[in-house]
């Protein structure tokens, strides 16, 4: 990847969304309790630490300062849904939970991932990449947080248009911070 | 209800009712003859397109299993995955992006222009230019391509204004929205682009020319077509003299089904084509129908592609307007001192946020790849489609083992990159970085191939018969009545997106077999 140092007046920009997104917050403990009480009588189903354990995870795979837990939530309740639906997926899932502190024991010596500093989870996780539980993982959050409307709204994208006549009349062409192209390379719309 | 009958011999018989087959059955239906129309796929229509890129993708793609091999990236990042093919009546012209080029006069002689090329299995079409440019012309006029018939271009949307600042500080000349099969005003009964940014879901305002609701229907209004859908060619039958004779296919039901013709013609895009002729083999054609040559399958081309995405500080919105909506074009040309043979085109092309995830770098996660995604609204993007070499080894197999829901092998697709595509790749690269690097990008991304949307060169052209599988109208050389009428017949990539080609050589076909069928040759 060929990169130069972002911009100040992006982070900015970003700067604007935390505080938009800190209301949700509030709500997003309640979420997850009601994600625990749901699955917790299952038998072999996650424990309440397990699920502490993969939102960990999966915020230090997944960072975004501009997503809150209820977001992230929504991949915990799918992993939890394909575990109690499909045993060979729960077998992944609880295998991975269980190796890894071990992971975190045989090369840290130190804590457990709860304990480790985000550069140690880094670290563990960058060990467990070609596991089949982070596999799992990877395409579950691929396919749910990114695949919502919330998140959508927030990173700007505007998702259906058909719904609202599209973009013909509200900004296809809108960006003005570049020379306008001439009408032979772009003619104008004759509606 | 069937129009034609199980045992009724007189018809010409279509399998897939994409570009290829959807094109050709409304020529030969508009000729006054009758045509079989088998599709795979369910009839939707324009209303039950979604603008959502997974619910869409659920909703046309093919999705029955397929394995590869090779080391290409798609292999590892997609193995049951190695196309973006759809099965639904239209075929993918429901979701390709309209781009619409011809092929340029050079690129029908490779071999000759190129020269030999290690590893490559180079031949020159069996066709010029020349031989095209009507039917070019009649493709492109029920089509309804733009800056071609007095139809304007489109007008550009961001992503394009992007490309054409950063093309023009280049020293770009060859830089505008592009022929598009997307009316930029009423016409032929269709309404203008809304700009609604979903090319690849289906279009909703019927903009985008597309054979589900421009070539089908009318051949259907002509009383001579007989279209079944949900229906799966499974073989090829033919007779003692060796001529085929008839399909079995299951319907929708899981019943199977003996259909007799006197002309079939495949059409199901480059992996299925081959796929169904390799499983048609019997005692008479043991490597399978139209064979000889040994190339059914190979010569596999995918095109050399890859994307580049660029940050910017201001917001660009990529995704308000039509997908591909823009082109440079000083690269196509064949200019060897760049370090390869052929040409390639930059065309802008825009993700929505489902699938950037996705396809931005497949497998990747931390900080890089998040970062990306959340300033999604400031990211622009261009597709690198160029010429790669067709080599024998890469194409389509059946499967040892696995087989599909019907019990037929499931196809392995196979492919190496070339030398050539590699370093022609990494010029693109390198020219589309710089593009973006000249408006002041921040970050830029290299993005590796996706699954392929182009598939070409499986059943190639050719003038012997020891070189390909089929003539230069598409009709085998092993078996008379027996028409290749996809983009299997490509004899070589070209840098153009193969579209338009395929519809222009459909009409031709169709032409070709009217007249065969007067003068009763066939
Ligand atoms: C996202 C995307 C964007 C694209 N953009 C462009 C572009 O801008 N420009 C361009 O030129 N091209 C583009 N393409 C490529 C274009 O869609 C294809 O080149 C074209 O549709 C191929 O035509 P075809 O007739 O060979 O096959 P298809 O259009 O794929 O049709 C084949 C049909 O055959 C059916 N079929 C297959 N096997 C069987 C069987 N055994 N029995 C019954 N039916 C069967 C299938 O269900 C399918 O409907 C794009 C493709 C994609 C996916
Ligand atoms: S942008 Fe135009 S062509 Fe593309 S889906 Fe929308 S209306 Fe159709």
């Amino acid at each position: 990847m060929y990169k130069k140092p972002i911009s100040r007046r992006l982070f900015l920009k970003f700067g604007g969304f935390s505080t938009l997104t800190s209301k949700y917050l509030l709500t997003s403990s309640a979420g997850l309790l009601h994600a625990l009480t749901v699955y917790a009588n299952e038998p072999d189903s996650l424990d309440e630490n397990d699920i502490k354990l993969l939102f960990s995870i999966l915020k230090q795979m997944y960072p975004h300062n501009i997503l809150n837990d209820l977001h992230y939530q929504k991949v915990v309740e799918k992993i939890i849904e394909s575990s109690s639906s499909d045993e060979a997926v729960n077998k992944i899932i609880k295998n991975g939970i269980s190796k890894l502190n071990d992971t975190v024991d045989k090369t840290m010596v130190k804590n457990t991932w709860i304990e480790s500093s985000s550069a140690e989870q880094l670290e563990t996780l960058k060990k467990i990449s070609k596991t089949e539980f982070f596999s799992k993982l990877k395409s579950t959050t691929i396919n749910t947080l990114y695949n919502d409307d919330e998140v959508w709204e927030l990173f700007g994208y505007e998702g259906d248009a058909f719904s609202k006549g599209g973009y013909l009349y509200r900004g296809f062409n809108d960006l003005d911070w570049l020379p306008e192209p001439p009408a032979e390379a772009s003619p104008k719309f004759k509606g | 209800m069937n129009k034609i009958n199980f045992d009724d011999d007189s018809a010409v018989l279509i399998i897939g009712s994409g570009a290829g087959g959807g094109t050709l059955a409304n020529e030969l239906c508009q000729k006054g003859i009758k045509v079989i129309l088998l599709e795979a796929g369910k009839h939707y229509s324009i209303q039950d397109f979604h603008n959502n890129e997974w619910e869409a993708f659920s909703q046309l793609a093919w999705l029955d299993k397929r394995t590869t091999s090779g080391d290409w990236r798609v292999a590892q990042d997609f193995p049951n995955l190695p196309a973006w093919i759809c099965k639904t009546v239209g075929g993918t012209t429901t979701h390709w992006a309209g781009a619409s080029l011809r092929i340029q006069d050079y690129e029908f002689k490779a071999k000759t222009v190129y020269g030999e090329i290690e590893n490559a299995n180079l031949l020159d079409w069996p066709l010029a230019l020349e031989d095209l440019a009507d039917y070019y012309d009649k493709a492109e006029d029920k089509m309804g391509v733009t800056r071609t018939h007095g139809i304007p271009g489109l007008p550009g949307n961001n992503n394009f204004k992007v490309m054409h600042a950063g093309a023009t500080k280049l020293g770009y000349k060859k830089v505008n929205t592009g022929h598009m099969a997307i009316n930029s005003r009423p016409r032929d009964g269709r309404a203008s682009c809304m700009q609604l940014g979903f090319c690849f879901q289906g279009c909703k305002s019927g903009a985008k020319w597309s054979t589900l609701y421009t070539e089908i229907p009318a051949a259907e209004a002509t009383g001579n077509l007989d279209l079944r859908t949900e229906t799966h060619v499974l073989r090829i039958e033919h007779n003692e003299s060796g001529k085929v004779s008839a399909v079995e296919y299951v319907d929708k039901d899981g019943k199977h089904h003996l259909q007799k013709a006197k002309i079939i013609c495949v059409a199901g895009n480059s992996i299925e084509t081959p796929r169904l002729l390799l499983n048609s083999q019997t005692s008479q054609y043991p490597d399978g129908l139209a064979n000889s040559s040994g190339q059914v399958g190979r010569n596999y081309m995918r095109h050399t592609t890859g994307s580049i995405f660029a940050m910017f500080d201001k917001p660009v919105n990529m995704h308000r307007g039509t997908t591909m909506a823009g082109i440079i074009q000083d690269e196509s040309g064949h200019d060897p001192k760049r370090g390869f043979a052929g040409g390639y085109e930059l065309e802008t092309l825009a993700l929505g946020l489902p699938f950037m995830a996705a396809f931005l770098n497949p497998g990747a996660w931390g900080k890089d790849f998040t970062h990306a995604l959340e300033n999604y609204k400031h990211l622009a993007g261009m597709w690198i489609v160029g010429e790669d070499m067709p080599q024998e080894k890469n194409g389509v197999t059946l499967h040892a083992d696995e087989k599909d829901q019907y019990g037929m092998p499931v196809p392995n697709v196979h492919y190496d990159d070339h030398a050539n595509d590699i370093a022609m790749r990494n010029h693109a690269y390198k020219q589309g970085m710089a593009v973006y690097d000249a408006v002041n990008a921040t970050n830029i991304y290299e993005v590796p191939p996706y699954p392929s949307t182009h598939n070409l060169g499986t059943c190639r052209m050719s003038k012997r018969s020891s070189d390909g599988v089929c003539n230069k109208w598409g009709q085998t050389h092993d078996i008379d009545n027996l028409f290749i009428s996809d983009g299997s017949q490509f004899t070589t990539g070209a840098a153009e997106n193969p579209t338009l080609t395929i519809v222009t050589l459909a009409i031709r076909q169709a032409d070709y077999i009217a007249d065969q069928l007067n003068s009763r040759e066939l």
